[in-house]
């Protein structure tokens, strides 16, 4: 566990930033991640989520081309390192083996 | 504008990396705001998202030294004078604690001078505000007094447009409150209706509007209502003042603070007063006090030149003795002092005296620092070398001193600061005043700290530049030179500290002398035993007074009792310039008499001598015409026999039928004045009760217990003559205590750098102690050789002092017509003791290396 830290918080983003391959940066992860778990994400929390992941290696990022809008500022887009990718791999492995090793009677609530 | 701020704020503390991208989110975030809430929202959620990025991982990587290579060096320079100070302790604690004491004082020095400078200086608009002051011509003399003309009040305001508001005010009265059963006695004013305009107070119930129009209104202090009425609001309320009728609260204000000349516990409708004081609506006769207000932007020394005949003009006579003129406010309790006109100073003197004491301690403190750093720089010499030769220049050099004396100093203050406060409740019990300090006020702090860097910066300036002076080479080579010139400044800042702490032990030696001069001095009557207790309530009777008398002296603790106008310290009394006269005098003898009303046993009760004729007599009625002067007036009249001589003595012509010995009724700053006693038992103020003093407690509480029978009414109140007389004193007896402490703290501070720079002599003489010891040289003869020079410098320091010391005591002497003199044994005390706390000091050093053993000290050589 202690090779792939990664928060819950953090996994959310991880995951985004996968979803939007290609157009992942600061704005676009935001609404994504509010449009799909329907709650507020301040600018502070996610930057500093994808700082330290990429300082774990978990992120790449590089700037694109500048553009009109924004006041002519460069966005920075992330992708998924393959470390990254070995860290989802190993939160998703553990819960399903924990998902596994629950046996059928602990989801029965009928009353006995 | 706001985004703009915010911007600059997250450019400040973001990553660099980061700073481009997350801006441009933001920028984004913005547009959308603006679009959909509006400009405000936009501009407000830009400022919450610029704090709330401030996370760990988004800030300037090695955010508190990147870009300053100095900020590296500082740390550098930092661990290096830490290391210097643990390296060589004692000298550090020497050091610190110097500058420690030194600040210490110099803190507490100026808080005292501030808070003497601050009185008056809570009045709204005090620039404005000025005493209304006269002088008054005697016999070519001026006086100068606070009492105006009463018709001064109304008429000033309307002859002069520049005036805004003026105000008459009584002195001090005490009056008798009653409300209920609850009964206080309180001192304050008659005052007219623009008081509360001119002097601010702040009103707790009531207000400054319309006030003292009214004459059954009246506006009580705090603590007094509190005294009267207790917690409850006392508005509206009624009470009754003894000899007045009753009277509506109409407000409640603050108590006075310390810090103000005027001070009263009421105030009340000087119409009142004016209605039985009738002398008061003449323009000739002067009582009341004046406050004024005038406009913004008055030029005080024109409008002063504009008014000085007015009074003349109004009374419409222009031998009149009388002109007017206006004093500052924030003036009048630190220039204090008229002679003959002209302002001379006053309490100011001694606040500049105390502000230049502050700043020498200061600088004996920074010396000690100046002295041990040059003494000891060869040890650091190597250092200096290997720091050039490696490549840092003098400018890195001197800041790396600097920022170690810097760094002492501001060390140093903080420590003063925790002891000032824990020092300032005695000093305040000390000094009288309620000075507040404390480390958590911005505003003392940032003085405190500036102290601290001051100090740090001048005592390092020196050190700093000789240490970085050093050549590389030669240091390196091990051939120092001596450098003489630090040597010989050295010596001279010795010196210097030691003139100035023998100058501070000398003109403490004469304040305390003067002191006791005034203490012991013969005054013409015995002032001891004597209490005095204010003649009111059933007191004017004469049946009561009569009772008293016979039940006070059957006790054996009591001697004598007499009544009287006052007692026999007439400082403020009344006088007369024409009042007294007898046949031969010359019409324009401006000479004012003092006049005291006594009643029979005065003179005995007092052991006033009496030189020719005799007292009153209280079985001869016709001595109520007849009056008994002092010898000053005897030497006025000029009369070849003036006992039995007719005299005129306001209205009533008698003849003089004794004349007493000069007594010092007024303070021994001034000489004997003329004197006229009278006798009238209907102006006694005072009685005078002397007693035995041998049961003192046993004694007032049977006096306490008499006029509570005798007297119900009023609460008992007593003051000694001692006291009283003691408290004219005050501000010499203030001096006194604060030279007695700070000459003390001069000297120990002296003394520590002394310390300092014996043990170090010690240290370096350690070889040649060991040669001359091998030689033959007895431990005397080594004694003497280690002292001599130290003894020489606080030798040569003495001799300067005192020439100066001389000339500033004997000139602060002279505001005492009576006094004592500076004389030789004060300067043969002050040097025999600074010799021998010398001696004591570098002694400790001088005998244990004169005792050491010579085969240790050489043994590797």
């Amino acid at each position: 566990m202690k090779k792939y830290q990664l928060g819950e918080f953090e996994e959310i983003v991880l995951l985004t930033v996968g979803v939007l391959y290609g157009d992942a940066y600061g704005v676009a992860i935001k609404e994504e991640i509010e449009k799909r778990i329907q709650r507020k994400v301040s600018v502070g929390a996610l930057q500093s989520a994808l700082r330290r992941m990429e300082d774990k290696g978990f992120l790449s990022s590089a700037l694109g081309e500048a553009t009109k809008t924004r006041g002519g500022k460069r966005k920075r887009y992330f992708k998924i390192t393959a470390f990254g990718k070995e860290a989802l791999d190993f939160n998703m492995q553990t819960r399903l083996d924990l998902w596994k090793e629950i046996p059928d009677i602990a989801f029965q609530f009928k009353p006995c | 504008m706001l985004k703009r701020f915010a911007t600059r704020l997250f450019e400040l503390y973001c990553h660099s990396d980061y700073q481009e991208d997350i801006l441009g989110d933001l920028d984004e975030y913005y547009e959308q705001n603006l679009k959909a809430k509006g400009r405000f929202y936009a501009n407000v959620k830009f400022c919450i998202d610029v704090l709330l990025l401030f996370r760990l991982s988004l800030l300037r990587d090695k955010w508190f030294y990147q870009n300053s290579i100095y900020l590296a060096m500082f740390n550098t320079i930092f661990k290096t004078s830490l290391r210097a100070f643990w390296k060589e302790r004692g000298y550090t604690l020497l050091n610190v604690l110097g500058l420690t004491v030194g600040l210490t004082a110099s803190i507490l020095l100026l808080l005292y001078v501030e808070s003497e400078r601050s009185v008056n200086g809570f009045h709204k608009d005090v620039d404005q505000i000025y005493q209304v002051l006269e002088h008054q011509t005697f016999s070519g003399t001026i006086m100068t007094t606070e009492s105006t003309p009463g018709p001064l009040n109304t008429a000033f305001k309307d002859d002069f447009p520049e005036v805004e508001a003026i105000t008459a005010y009584t002195w001090p009265y005490e009056l008798l409150f009653i409300n209920e059963d609850q009964r206080h006695k309180g001192s304050g004013r008659w005052a007219s209706e623009d008081f509360f305009s001119v002097f601010s107070v702040e009103f707790i119930e009531g207000s400054a509007e319309n006030a003292l129009t009214s004459p059954s209104q009246l506006y009580l202090s705090k603590s007094t209502k509190e005294r009267l009425f207790g917690e409850e609001p006392a508005l509206s309320r009624t009470l009754e003042i003894d000899g007045f009728g009753s009277f509506q609260v109409a407000g409640v204000f603050e108590d006075i603070p310390d810090e103000s000349t005027i001070d009263f516990d009421f105030i009340a409708p000087y119409q009142v007063w004016k209605e039985r004081n009738d002398w008061v609506n003449e323009w000739e006769n002067n009582g009341v006090r004046g406050l004024t207000k005038l406009q913004p932007g008055v030029d005080i020394d024109q409008f002063n030149t504009k008014i000085e005949g007015y009074v003349k003009e109004k009374i419409g006579n222009e031998e009149a003795i009388a002109t007017i003129f206006l004093q500052p406010l924030s003036d009048r309790y630190l220039f204090n002092i008229y002679e003959n006109g002209q302002l001379t100073g006053g309490r100011i003197t001694y606040i500049r005296l105390l502000t230049v004491v502050a700043i020498f301690i200061l600088l004996i403190a920074s010396i000690n620092f100046i002295n041990l750093a040059t003494a000891r720089s060869t040890k650091r010499a190597k250092e200096v070398g290997v720091k050039k030769v490696v490549g840092s220049g003098r400018g890195h050099l001197l800041l790396q001193f600097m920022t170690e004396s810097t760094l002492l100093g501001i060390f140093s203050a903080l420590l003063a600061g925790i002891l000032v406060m824990v020092l300032i409740a005695p000093v305040n019990l000390l000094v009288g005043k309620t000075m507040a300090f404390s480390l958590i006020n911005v505003d003392q702090a940032a003085k405190l700290l500036t102290a601290g860097l001051v100090v740090g910066i001048v005592s390092g300036i020196y050190p700093s530049i000789v240490l970085s002076n050093f050549k590389a080479i030669s240091v390196l080579k091990g051939k120092l030179k001596s450098h003489n010139s630090s040597k010989g400044l050295r010596k001279g800042l010795v010196v210097f500290q030691f003139m100035i702490s023998t100058i501070l032990i000398i003109a403490t030696l004469v304040v305390q002398k003067q002191l006791n001069f005034v203490k012991n001095k013969d005054l013409g009557y015995t002032k001891e035993n004597m209490i005095l207790v204010p003649v009111e309530g059933n007191l004017y009777d004469s049946d009561v007074r009569a009772q008293l008398k016979s039940r006070l002296l059957s006790n054996p603790d009591f001697t004598h009792l007499a009544f009287s106008s006052e007692s026999t310290m007439i400082n403020s009394g009344t006088s007369t310039a024409s009042g007294f006269s007898w046949p031969e005098k010359e019409n324009e003898l401006g000479t004012n008499f003092n006049i005291l009303f006594a009643e029979h046993g005065l003179l005995e009760t007092y052991n006033i001598e009496l030189l020719k004729g005799r007292s009153f007599d209280p079985l001869l009625a016709t001595d109520s015409m007849h009056v008994i002067i002092n010898e000053q007036t005897a030497k006025i009249m000029n009369l070849e026999e003036p006992v039995g001589h007719t005299v005129t003595f306001w209205g009533r012509t008698g003849r003089i039928i004794g004349i007493v010995q000069d007594f010092h009724f007024n303070s021994l700053h001034s000489g004997i004045e003329p004197l006229v006693i009278s006798l009238r038992p209907g102006n006694s103020q005072v009685i005078n009760i002397r007693t035995t003093g041998q049961n003192n407690q046993a004694s007032l509480a049977y006096l306490e217990a008499t006029l509570k029978e005798l007297n119900p009414d009023y609460p008992f109140e007593y003051q000694f003559l001692d006291d009283n007389y003691e408290a004219q004193y005050q501000s010499e007896l203030v001096i006194g205590t604060l030279s007695n402490y700070f000459s003390g703290i001069a000297i120990f501070i002296s003394l520590l750098g002394l310390f300092g720079l014996a043990s170090f002599a010690a240290e370096q003489r350690i070889k040649e102690i060991g040669v001359r010891k091998v030689l033959g040289a007895s431990v005397s003869h080594i004694i003497l050789q280690m002292t001599r020079g130290f003894i020489l410098l606080v030798g040569i320091g003495f001799l300067l002092a005192i020439p100066i010391s001389y000339l500033f005591m004997s000139e602060w002497l002279t505001t005492f017509t009576y006094r004592t003199e500076v004389g030789v044994s004060t300067f043969l005390i002050a040097g025999i003791a600074s010799l021998l706390i010398t001696i004591a000091t570098i002694g400790y050093h001088a005998v244990s290396a004169a005792n050491t053993n010579p085969v240790k000290s050489l043994r590797y050589e």
